[in-house]
């Protein structure tokens, strides 16, 4: 058997408070393909950004990892010694975040933040690292690059910004990128350049996880999406599918308080509630107190992530080889 | 906004300031019991020791303060004068110009401001970073504690604890005078935990503001060492605002050796400003006001100055207060 | 195409947040035991400042000629005497009463004209905001010791001079503060409805600005204290605070200077207590600032 590019089994992290351990991520399990997109849906709290940290091993000092694996081309991560580890972060795992005017550091150069990590990798010299980090940025659609290289990061557009922090993402040409809502901070004629940017990056076989609480970025983008809820994955399925027909009540309700344009005939139905606190996870299903199709099966138990089969047979996967389509609810099981 | 404009709008602005602070002190002065001929009367005793000069000096004194010259001309021949560096002479020391006592008194201060200014930003760095970077462990709770010792405690107490301990009770360090290096001990070290302690909780404050930035995430997840992360990126980036403190800093200092002169009896510009207080002494006290407030505000706008050179955000902004309102501007877009 | 947020209830959640932030200050303030025993001890020290005719075995100007710089524990004085026999005990505790009554005074003048000013600067803006402004600058750019040991040298050395003086050289940061807060309430939608329904400057500003700012100004009040009888004791440590005979930390330890061979408790005694005094109402002021702030790094 062949190894995947990135193979998450089970994660689980908890964070350290006063008043003990609290589970944000609840056994996450996932797999990237090369030249692949996997988006990771779901609303803020849901868990999407600490289970990509957890991969990295980039978290808040008081979280800590509790269980699970974490392979990356079949080297596990998570026992990975911190030196071994960082050579992973950054040379062999990309990272994109929201907002560059946050990920830039404001007072140094363009040129140090793309070279700095050449070099703490040994990848290259300081020359060819320039050399680098300009066609990177040419890459990345950035005019004038040797010009540009010299510049801080306020004095660049919006759009451009973005651009430069995924040319200093890539510019070590990692195998794998992990996009924490990359266009959610920036404009929408500019999320689509963004968008085609990153698309350009798995064309050429990088594997990508988008993590993104907007269906649409999913949809013009990945191939697989999970779906988050309190720290666990409600629904696993292709993208298309998952737009298609969701079948688990949070990806429907994620769906119905979408605005789609040209869809202007579909009501728009906000879920109502808010995401439950971790600290007092509902008991049963999290998602039961705001959900319509609520049973009292539903209040007292926890349904598993279980595949959708129609008579033993799986189905919604559009016949793609190696697509799952999981959901974790007591309704849809019970129709499956 | 060009460089120049910004640096004459800034010089306009503190001609203005100073200027009112003489006005606010002439009037104020004005307003106070005993006038020149009151002074003088009293003083009478050390104007005789001038000998030679008397004559000169009551002629000075007549022709600056004398009862025919309403206070406005006074307050302008004050002003006239204090333009071209000539306060005139003082009511307590007859025989010698303010502008020279000002020129004794001020390299002793400024010596003992400086050393002391520099001892802590050495303490205090170092100090605040370890705390930051080990936020809620014992050791940032006692470093807490030592600051809130620092702001709690006037720096005449800690003075006088330092007395206690070197003179009293070691007896290696002599209490007062200022004739040698180890005079300079005590005054120094009285003078450094103060403003140490403001600058420890300022690195620490900002320090720890910076590692929440997520271009420490981001560089982190580059795979930058800790140590290589927090030096390049985050100390870097959280000692820049500490620069903003050193002017209040510095004016704290300054009014700082007021009480440590006075304590350990060091004739430096403090001592003097003092005792122009205590006896009145009008051209002294304008004097040693006006020229405190002219070194504040010169070291306010070198801080600016370098703050302004140190990130480039507010180098292409045009000052720190228009960087600030943009900022502002962006947080509220976001 | 992005996700609809969770609707928030609308509704007079403001009123249950105002009261919910009092008690929740006050119970983060409880839960801090070196700032609540820190006000205990500061609340003992008002009342002995207070009571203190009742609690010192001397007036402060008594003398006892024959026991000049009596030691500790000397009959009758058991923290014994000054260089003119009067009690230091009894000085000391004269010497609270000074500096707690110059401090909390000047505090509470310094408030009052901070509220009024920054008040009115606030809300009229224009030209009141413009000469507020123009006078903080100046201000900010004279060190307000300077300016208190101006005034002192002015007003003469009273109890009330040295309490004005301190005062007046600290009320800019508190009206600085008082602004800021109207600023940042002043556009907001209820006192939009409270002008409509024709509430007058003077009610708004009292009844919905003010309480706005009532936390902040806690919090630099509490700070101001602790300063404010530091800076009694610095004036009258350089002969610029009250007048002797009445007691003063300040001039006590700098007559203990002076003594500091022959009579090392006259000084020890007085700057223990001083010390001690400052650091139990910076604790308290701590604890204020950590109250109000929840998340505890804002400084």
């Amino acid at each position: 058997m062949t190894n995947s590019l990135l193979e998450v089994r089970d994660l689980r992290t908890d964070f350290l408070l006063k008043s003990g351990r609290l589970r944000v991520v609840d056994g996450v399990s996932l797999t990237v393909e090369p030249g692949q997109a996997l988006a990771i849906v779901g609303e803020s709290g849901s868990g999407k950004s600490i289970t990509m940290r957890s991969v990295m091993r980039v978290l808040p000092k008081t979280a800590r990892i509790a269980g699970g694996s974490v392979r990356l081309d079949g080297r596990e991560l998570t026992e990975l010694p911190e030196r071994q580890m960082r050579q992973v972060r950054g040379r062999q795992i990309g990272m994109v975040f929201q907002n560059a005017m946050e990920a830039l550091n404001p007072t140094l150069t363009l040129e140090r933040q793309l070279t700095e990590h050449l070099s703490w990798h040994g990848i290259c010299g300081k020359a060819e690292a320039r050399r680098r980090a300009i066609e990177t940025l040419g890459d990345v659609g950035i005019p004038e690059p040797e010009k540009r290289i010299r510049t801080y990061p306020f004095q660049l557009s919006g759009g451009m910004r973005q651009r430069a922090m995924i040319a200093m993402a890539m510019v070590a040409r990692p195998s794998l990128l992990i996009a924490d809502e990359p266009t959610t901070a920036v404009d929408v004629t500019v999320q689509r350049q963004i968008l085609d940017l990153l698309a350009e990056f798995k064309a050429r076989g990088t594997g990508i996880v988008m993590i993104t609480h907007d269906l649409g970025v999913a949809r013009y983008f990945c191939d697989d999406a999970v779906v988050m809820y309190a720290g666990r994955i409600v629904e696993r399925a292709p993208v298309r599918e998952l737009l298609a027909r969701p079948s688990h009540p949070y990806s429907t309700g994620l769906f119905r308080s979408t605005i789609e344009v040209g869809g202007r005939d579909r009501a728009l139905a906000p879920i109502p509630g808010a995401p439950p606190d971790l600290a007092q996870r509902p008991p049963g299903c999290a998602f039961h107190p705001r959900c319509e199709r609520a049973e009292s099966v539903c209040r007292e138990n926890e349904q598993m992530l279980l595949p959708l089969t129609v008579n033993g047979v799986s189905r919604g996967t559009s016949g793609r080889p190696g697509a799952v389509r999981e959901a974790a609810c007591w309704k849809v099981a019970a129709h499956g | 906004m060009s460089f120049a404009s910004y640096m004459a709008k800034r010089i306009v602005r503190m001609v203005l300031s100073l200027v009112a602070v003489s006005m606010i002190t002439f009037t104020l002065l004005q307003m106070a019991p005993g006038n020149f001929a009151d002074i003088q009367r009293i003083s009478a005793g050390a104007a005789q020791f001038g000998g030679a000069g008397t004559e000169d000096m009551v002629h000075a004194f007549a022709s600056r303060y004398g009862d025919d010259i309403p206070a406005w001309r006074q307050y302008l021949i004050f002003m006239k004068g204090a333009a071209t560096w000539d306060f005139g002479p003082s009511y307590k020391y007859p025989t010698r110009d303010v502008q020279d006592i000002i020129a004794q008194g001020f390299p002793i201060s400024a010596t003992i401001a400086l050393i002391a200014v520099a001892i802590s930003l050495v303490i205090a760095i170092p100090i605040g970073m370890f705390a930051a970077l080990r936020q809620n462990s014992p050791a940032d709770h006692g470093t807490m504690f030592v600051i809130t010792l620092g702001t709690a405690l006037p720096n005449y107490l800690t003075g006088v604890i330092l007395v206690v301990i070197f003179t009293l009770t070691f007896g290696i360090l002599p209490s007062s005078g200022w004739s040698g290096p180890e005079h300079m001990v005590m005054p120094i070290l009285a003078l450094v935990l103060g403003p140490t302690a403001v600058l420890a909780r300022y690195v620490r404050s900002s320090m720890l503001e910076t590692l929440r930035e997520e271009y420490v995430v981001a560089a982190l997840a580059k795979g930058g060492r800790q140590s290589v992360v927090i030096t390049r990126h985050a100390l870097r980036n959280s000692l820049i605002p500490i620069v903003t403190v050193l002017g209040p800093l510095l004016a704290s200092l300054m009014t700082g050796t007021v009480f440590v002169e006075a304590l350990f009896r060091i004739p430096g510009l403090g001592l003097f400003f003092a005792q122009a207080a205590a006896s009145r002494d009008m051209p002294l006290l304008m004097g040693t006001a006006l020229f405190f407030a002219l070194i504040l505000m010169t070291m306010n706008l070198i801080v600016d100055l370098v703050y302004g050179y140190l990130d480039p955000r507010i180098r292409a902004a045009g000052g720190v207060s228009r960087w600030r309102s943009q900022k502002r501007l962006s947080r509220q877009a976001a | 195409m992005a996700l609809a947020e969770a609707t928030e209830p609308t509704g007079s959640i403001e009123a249950v947040k105002a009261r919910g932030h009092w008690a929740g200050a006050w119970a983060r303030f409880r839960a801090n035991r070196l700032a609540f025993i820190s006000l205990i001890f500061c609340g003992l020290l008002v009342i002995t400042a207070i009571a203190a005719p009742w609690i010192a075995p001397y007036h402060f100007t008594e003398t006892d000629p024959t026991a000049r710089l009596a030691p500790i524990g000397a009959d009758g004085h058991w923290l014994g005497t000054d260089m003119l026999g009067r009690d230091l005990f009894s000085r000391m505790i004269y010497g609270l009463r000074t500096a707690l009554f110059v401090a909390f005074g000047a505090e509470l003048a310094s408030l009052v004209v901070a509220i009024v000013i920054g008040l009115s600067a606030g809300y009229i803006g224009g030209r009141v905001d413009q000469g507020l402004m123009g006078i903080t600058d100046v201000m900010y750019a004279f060190p307000s010791y300077l300016f208190a040991i101006v005034l002192v040298t002015v007003m003469g050395r009273s109890l009330w001079a040295v309490m004005l003086a301190i005062g007046i050289s600290s009320w800019v940061t508190q009206a600085r503060l008082v602004r800021a807060q109207v600023l940042s309430v002043k556009e907001r939608e209820y006192i939009e409805a409270a002008r409509s329904m024709g509430a007058s400057g003077t009610t708004i500003s009292f009844r919905y600005i003010l309480p706005n700012a009532v936390g902040p100004l806690l919090v630099t009040t509490s700070f101001a204290i602790p300063a404010a009888i530091g800076a009694e004791a610095g004036l009258a440590l350089l002969g610029l605070g009250v007048q002797p005979p009445t007691p003063s930390w300040g001039s006590m330890i700098s007559e203990g200077t002076s003594y500091i061979l022959a009579a090392p408790h006259l000084l020890l005694f007085p700057a223990g207590m001083f010390a001690l005094t400052l650091l139990a109402f910076t604790w308290v002021g701590d604890g204020v600032r950590d109250a109000f702030d929840a998340n505890g790094e804002s400084r």
